[in-house]
């Protein structure tokens, strides 16, 4: 057991501290303890501006990051109509439905997923009809019209050249909705199939609204 | 402040650890004239007492921002204090070879050294009157020299050194119990 210190002691030895200090030099100038709070200001500027970078570098950071995972994590439906795809469901008669769909005067584009054609786009034309501009390449382009009956006329826009075929045994019609959720918003991936005598379409109908399409739509009121 | 003035130390560096101005303002009020008493004790010299003294308020400054965590902060002061004497005789045997290694031999024991500058930290922490009458004791005048010389009575300077006594036995109990 540790022996306590006993009130005389304590006094003792306040004392001796007392008369110790009493006989040390004393510095009364306050030069250095300025000089040592001003350090401490010093540190609290560095300390400051070390913490605005750091609060700096941590919001590039999490903007970063809020970027990443944005582009990874947000779910987007890629998928495309392959020959194999099960979900592709044949259609009876559904072109009037798909006309009908189609909003009064908005265009829409069309990618085609075919090694012939790269791209498509549809157009509602007046009389329940869906005009559809097929892009062969990137100068050549086929003017097609469906209507309800499932004729079809082909016009070249470019030599003039037509086809009409009145043949309706070969018209085949498949078609497949995807949901694309991006960010808060879901869109519709609308496929369609359409197989003629000459070609067979993959249609992947997107919403667009460019320019370019309202150029094509020109060109197409144009030539009808 | 009481006898075991640990947590205040350590208290007062962890502000420092965080640039409070007021805090370095604080413990240097609070240890500037014990640590000099503690260095001259050791040093005998006024010039070089201090300097040490302000090498050690800046070691300290300059190491505070390094640390985190102040579990003896006396200690730590303790510590800086002696490596600058120690560091001082070196350099002055270094430079001549007539010092007697005995100056420094004669210097009391670390434990010893310590218990001093603790008491002389807590003396300073003391109120003006109270130093007065610890300084008049010390001095070698009685209880009623005292109350003479103070102009109280004599149950007033016992009361004075009970109230003084039991507010740093209780830390000092505290401490040898830890």
């Amino acid at each position: 057991m540790k022996k306590k210190i006993t009130e005389n002691e304590i006094l003792d030895k306040l004392g001796k501290a007392c008369l110790e200090m009493e006989n040390a030099p004393k510095f009364e100038d306050d030069s250095f303890k300025n000089k040592y709070i001003s350090e401490i200001s010093k540190n609290n500027a560095r300390f400051f501006n070390r913490k605005l970078i750091f609060s700096l570098i941590n919001s590039a950071l999490a903007l970063i990051l809020i970027i990443t995972s944005l582009v990874l994590f947000i779910p987007r439906d890629t998928k495309r109509y392959t020959d194999n795809d099960d979900e592709i469901t044949k259609l009876t008669v559904t072109i009037d439905e798909f006309i009908e769909s189609v909003p009064e005067n908005f265009s829409y584009l069309i990618e085609i997923n075919t090694d012939q054609i790269n791209r498509l786009y549809v157009y509602k034309m007046q009389n329940n009809t869906m005009a559809c501009l097929i892009n062969y390449d990137d100068e050549s382009y086929m003017f097609v019209t469906f209507t309800k009956n499932f004729l079809y006329s082909e016009q070249n826009l470019f030599n003039g050249e037509n086809t009409n075929n009145t043949n309706t045994d070969k018209y085949n019609m498949y078609e497949t909705f995807n949901e694309v959720k991006v960010g808060r918003k879901t869109y519709i991936d609308y496929y369609l199939w359409i197989e003629t005598n000459t070609y067979d379409y993959y249609i992947n109908i997107k919403k667009s609204t460019t320019d370019k399409q309202n150029l094509f739509k020109e060109k197409i009121f144009e030539n009808i | 402040m009481e006898l075991n003035n640990k947590e205040y130390i350590n208290a007062l560096l962890k502000r420092m650890h965080n640039n409070d101005i007021d805090a370095a303002n604080e413990l240097y009020e609070t240890i500037k004239l014990p640590l000099t008493s503690h260095i001259y004790k050791q040093i005998h010299d006024r010039d070089v007492t201090e300097d040490i003294l302000h090498d050690v308020f800046l070691i300290l400054l300059k190491r505070v921002k390094k640390t985190i965590f102040f579990f003896n902060g006396f200690g730590y002061i303790f510590k800086i204090a002696q490596r600058e004497i120690q560091h001082y005789y070196k350099k002055l045997k270094n430079n001549n070879n007539d010092i007697d290694d005995s100056e420094i031999e004669n210097i009391p024991g670390k434990k010893d050294l310590q218990e001093e500058l603790e008491f002389k930290i807590l003396f300073n922490s003391l109120s003006k009157e109270e130093k007065e009458y610890v300084s008049l004791r010390a001095h070698g005048f009685t209880l009623v020299e005292i109350a003479d010389k103070m102009q109280v009575s004599l149950s007033t300077v016992k009361r004075k050194f009970n109230t003084i006594i039991i507010k740093l036995k209780r830390g000092y109990d505290e401490k040898e119990n830890n």
